[in-house]
């Protein structure tokens, strides 16, 4: 698997962050109620969320739209695997550094190093605590955009 | 048969249609009203369960009949998705709701979903006083509902609950042997283990197995002296094999090592299995025996124990396995060797 | 009158009964699927909640038989490995196909021999060799010398490493979440040895990477009836007997089973048309006869979309094997019938498919004859037509119609009003001809059944590579709904 290569710091072009786009967080989630809850932690966080509910939406949300501040995602997901996603998202241009959260249920460590492996940033289990899920958001979206 | 009799019946049938056809309408248009209800309860209730700690306004808004059962669906959703302070802030709002109350009442009724709902919301609550009423409730035919009300048990007091639970563990067929893992597990083996273990000890032998093959969520010093005390006593296969699992003790190798030719492969290959965790070089040669199985899951086990052994050549593993007598090891050997390097 | 008449009353009589027979049977199971639905629902509220946060899920081995598949196999393994389940494994079995199924799954996975020892717990052509992808250490694939779908499915289940195994069909379009609804009767209750779900149509819908993102109907007149069809076939013909464990049917498409108990009964049959059905009654017939309790589960959530016969030469075909393999699975296992600890399976769901599905044809192709002929010619008159006409196409056109309610109440797959109106069109127009063809199709199927049965059975099974009987490549993946 190529994935670990990208999880070493690459020579690539400083992302190009626009203060547009450094209070966005995009969500992949499939639950329903999840989603929302999320996406309400963050909004109240002073985030603006963009929610894509499968893995084709996430997707498609990789190519039309510039690269957030963080991407908050399950690894369980309709359509795409959030491991496929992920090592999509860093091979996308402009994307390769953008901190990954991933929330999840699959609480085995084999699944939580598969994750860190493929680069991801953190690792939320679910059930979680709503507070420090906002906490570990803001720290990567602060900690990047410091760097 | 008259002309009149089968017009009659066959308007009966037209009629009967029509009341199809107008259901089906009916479904549609209720059902797209539920979601937009849910959702729109949602968007007032959400925010209001999620902004925890911080402050609880004075005025909650009024939580009509009909909201009830989506709304006790999305505060469960929350109960299962928190951990921490945001579920005691759950618990706050809910009783400033009086849902305490209005689940009592739906424990007393018939519709199973609504009854499954107050057991759930009740532990979550931690509400003793239905105590008495959840215990009577794990003895129910229904094996879903009973688990609903075991879980609900541990959740207002896990300790106390576990003398109820165990003994049903051991006896009841129908109840999932994941979902009691996970209920046991989410316990955690501080509150499982010492009364887990004790209970295999009480139960009779026979059933012995079906509380055996949750040791994995019990501390091994607990765990350990029970299954030494169990495998002399018994003779049947699971038990044997469950037993075999918990060995985590290089004292224990000497009895592991006698289960290693057993009748029964699923005892042998749990036997290999300790090897492999445990064993030493030692164990070679008595593996290496063991590759003519005749089972192939033993085979396969113990070439990988043969690997797994502390100390072993590898190099021993790859002359054995193009010079051995017997073709099905050599195949084995060749197999799990690849699989290593893969 | 003619002369014979107390023999034309009696068959009038007999004949008539015989369809307000099924009628009411088909409605009787009508009504138990509208209340199975209810509870199944009543539970579901908390069963939700249940499974969300706990890794619970049994792991399954998918395995997939592949002959002559090489425009498929590759997506169709794609779309698998994104499915959204904890643990499973994916076997592909490439039942030496004379095409390049192999060699494009060797390139798109980047495939590398791998010295298993396959265990051969069952008999199977033999293998050839097994490759496993680096880059997807859950995906396997197996190269055997053909032997048909059955014997391929049977080395799938030799190499299998987990307890469940789902069979798949090479081109099924499953959802994401398929897994996780078919393997819960497995978690709910340990008694379970098989498992199946709805099929649907995918015909209409639009498919992007594998997957349906948006469901639709049928353009084509033939697709949008059998639509109609499946939904009665599954939404009561299977589900009304989940409470009883009458389940005689799963579709090969798509069917979870527990894996040591198959291959306690020996695995797949391989000299049989219809081997996904002839394993569930073998189940029943053996594990019944035991006394063992099991349990055969219809769980009632769309699992599966498959690609519905265009053409009627393919239709047709498609049938007539249906036929023949439903006969020959009850015949092959009809020691189960009023058996000593049968249950429901023996005593109620065998004869009541022998009755009401092995024989339906011969009595409603007759009754056409007879009634609609009988009435143009002046031998029968108005009453008798019309009351045959209201046995025949008035219950049926009733029970389509019930099984979109039930579709509507439980899963609401066509979300527009408008789909709604074209199935209801539908149920009727499948009740004016497109049932009565099939029903010729079905008396074919028995008829070749019964002649051909004994003397072809050598050459069938020489032959039992699963496009035998089958024109295209199409109609041998369309599983029996």
């Amino acid at each position: 698997m190529d994935a670990r290569a990208s999880s070493t710091p690459l020579p690539a072009p400083a992302p190009q962050l626009t203060p547009a786009n450094t209070r966005d967080v995009f969500v992949v989630e499939d639950d329903p109620i999840i989603a929302r809850l999320v996406g309400h932690l963050l909004t109240r966080g002073g985030y603006k969320v963009h929610h894509a509910a499968d893995g084709l939406r996430a997707q498609a949300m990789l190519t039309s739209s510039p690269c957030p501040a963080v991407v908050v995602m399950d690894v369980m997901l309709p359509y795409v695997s959030g491991f496929e996603l992920i090592s999509q998202i860093r091979k996308t241009p402009g994307w390769e550094r953008v901190p990954v959260i991933v929330l999840t249920s699959k609480s085995q460590e084999s699944d939580i190093l598969r994750a860190f492996d493929s680069g991801v940033n953190d690792y939320v289990v679910k059930p979680f605590r709503p507070e420090e899920l906002v906490a570990r958001v803001r720290r990567l979206a602060e900690g990047w955009r410091a760097a | 048969m008259t002309l009149s009799f089968v017009l009659s019946i066959g308007v009966a049938v037209g009629l009967l249609y029509v009341a199809v056809v107008a259901n089906l309408f009916l479904v549609r248009f209720r059902n797209s009203a539920h979601v937009r209800h849910r959702e729109q309860l949602e968007g007032v209730w959400l925010p209001l369960l999620a902004d925890g700690q911080e402050q609880i306004p004075t005025d909650l808004p009024p939580l009509r009949r009909r909201d009830l059962v989506p709304f006790l669906v999305l505060w469960n959703q929350l109960q299962e998705s928190f951990v921490g302070e945001a579920k005691s802030h759950l618990n706050t709002v809910a009783r400033r709701l009086g849902i305490d109350r209005t689940a009592h009442q739906l424990l007393q009724g018939h519709s199973l979903s609504r009854r499954l709902l107050a057991v759930s919301t009740l532990g979550h609550l931690g509400e003793r006083s239905v105590w008495n009423d959840l215990v009577r409730m794990t003895g129910d035919a229904d094996g879903l509902l009973s688990l609903a009300a075991a879980r609900a048990l541990t959740r207002i007091d896990a300790p106390a609950a576990m003398p109820v639970i165990l003994p049903l563990v051991a006896q009841r067929r129908d109840w999932s042997r994941n979902y009691v893992l996970g209920m046991l597990s989410e316990l955690g083996a501080d509150v499982v283990s010492r009364p887990l273990t004790e209970a295999a000890m009480r139960v009779p032998i026979e059933q012995a197995d079906r509380l055996l093959q949750y040791f994995s969520v019990a501390h091994v010093s607990d765990a350990v002296p029970v299954v030494r005390s169990i495998i002399t006593r018994t003779k049947n296969v699971e038990c044997l094999a469950a037993c075999l699992r918990v060995f985590a003790d290089v004292d224990d190798l000497d009895t592991v090592r006698e289960y290693l030719y057993h009748p029964s492969w699923q005892v042998r290959v749990q036997a290999v299995n300790v090897l492999a965790r445990l064993g030493s070089a030692r164990d070679f040669a008595a593996l290496a025996l063991l590759l003519t199985d005749a089972e192939w899951w033993v085979r396969y086990r113990t070439a990988r124990a043969m690997c797994a052994l502390p100390g072993v050549d590898m190099a021993r593993i790859q002359q054995l396995s193009t010079e051995h007598h017997d073709p099905f090891a050599r195949d084995m050997l060749v197999h799990v060797l690849a699989e290593a390097h893969a | 009158m003619i002369d014979g008449s107390p023999i034309r009353h009696a068959f009038e009589w007999i004949s008539l009964l015989y369809l307000l027979g099924i009628g009411v049977a088909y409605l009787t199971l009508d009504i138990v699927s509208f209340v199975v639905l209810w509870r199944h629902r009543q539970r579901q509220t908390l069963g939700r909640l249940y499974n969300r946060y706990s890794n619970l899920e049994l792991p399954v081995t998918l395995i997939i038989p592949a002959y002559n598949e090489e425009a498929t196999v590759v997506a169709t393994v794609r779309s698998l490995l994104q499915l959204n389940y904890a643990r499973f494994e994916i076997l592909v079995v490439n039942d030496g196909s004379a095409d390049r199924t192999l060699d494009v799954l060797k390139a798109a996975f980047d495939l590398q021999p791998f010295p298993e020892v396959v265990r051969r717990r069952l008999a199977t052509s033999p293998i050839r060799g097994v490759y496993r992808s680096p880059s997807h250490p859950e995906l396997k694939v197996i190269d055997k010398e053909n032997g048909g779908k059955a014997d391929a499915l049977n080395a799938g289940i030799n190499a299998a490493q987990y307890p469940l195994f789902c069979a798949l069909d090479a081109d099924g379009v499953l959802r994401p979440d398929s897994l996780q609804f078919v393997t819960r009767p497995f978690l709910d209750d340990p008694h379970t040895v098989a498992a199946g779900g709805i099929v649907r149509i995918a015909n209409g819908c639009d498919v992007v990477n594998g997957w349906i993102v948006r469901t639709g109907l049928p353009r084509r007149m033939l697709p949008l009836l059998q639509v109609v069809e499946y939904c009665r076939a599954f939404l009561f013909g299977r589900l009304g007997w989940n409470p009883f464990n009458g389940l005689l049917v799963i579709s090969g498409a798509f069917g979870v089973f527990h894996k040591e108990t198959v291959i306690e009964v020996g695995g797949y049959r391989r000299s049989t048309i219809g081997e996904d059905m002839e394993l569930v009654v073998r189940l029943h017939r053996l594990l019944s006869r035991q006394g063992r309790p099991y349990r055969v589960v219809f769980a009632p959530e769309p699992v599966c979309w498959t690609e519905a016969p265009e053409k009627l030469s393919t239709l047709r075909s498609q049938r007539i094997r249906w036929q023949r393999g439903l006969c020959e699975s009850l015949w092959l296992n009809r020691s189960l019938m009023f058996s000593r600890g049968g249950g429901a399976a023996g005593w109620v769901a065998f004869p009541f498919t022998v009755l009401f599905e092995c024989l339906s044809p011969i009595v409603e192709c007759l009754g056409w004859v007879y009634f609609g002929g009988g009435y143009i010619t002046g031998h029968v008159d108005l009453q008798l037509a019309l009351a045959f006409l209201l046995v025949n196409v008035g219950f049926g056109t009733l029970l389509s119609a019930s099984s979109l309610l039930l579709d509507e109440i439980s899963y609401h797959t066509y979300p527009r009003p408008r789909q709604i109106l074209v199935l209801l069109v539908a149920a009727v127009i499948e009740n004016l001809g497109y049932r009565q063809m099939t029903a010729y199709w079905r008396l074919v199927g028995l008829v070749q059944w019964i002649f051909g049965a004994r003397q072809s059975w050598g050459d069938m099974k020489r032959s039992a590579t699963w496009s035998s009987t089958m024109s295209s490549r199409e109609a041998s993946a369309v599983p029996r709904p």
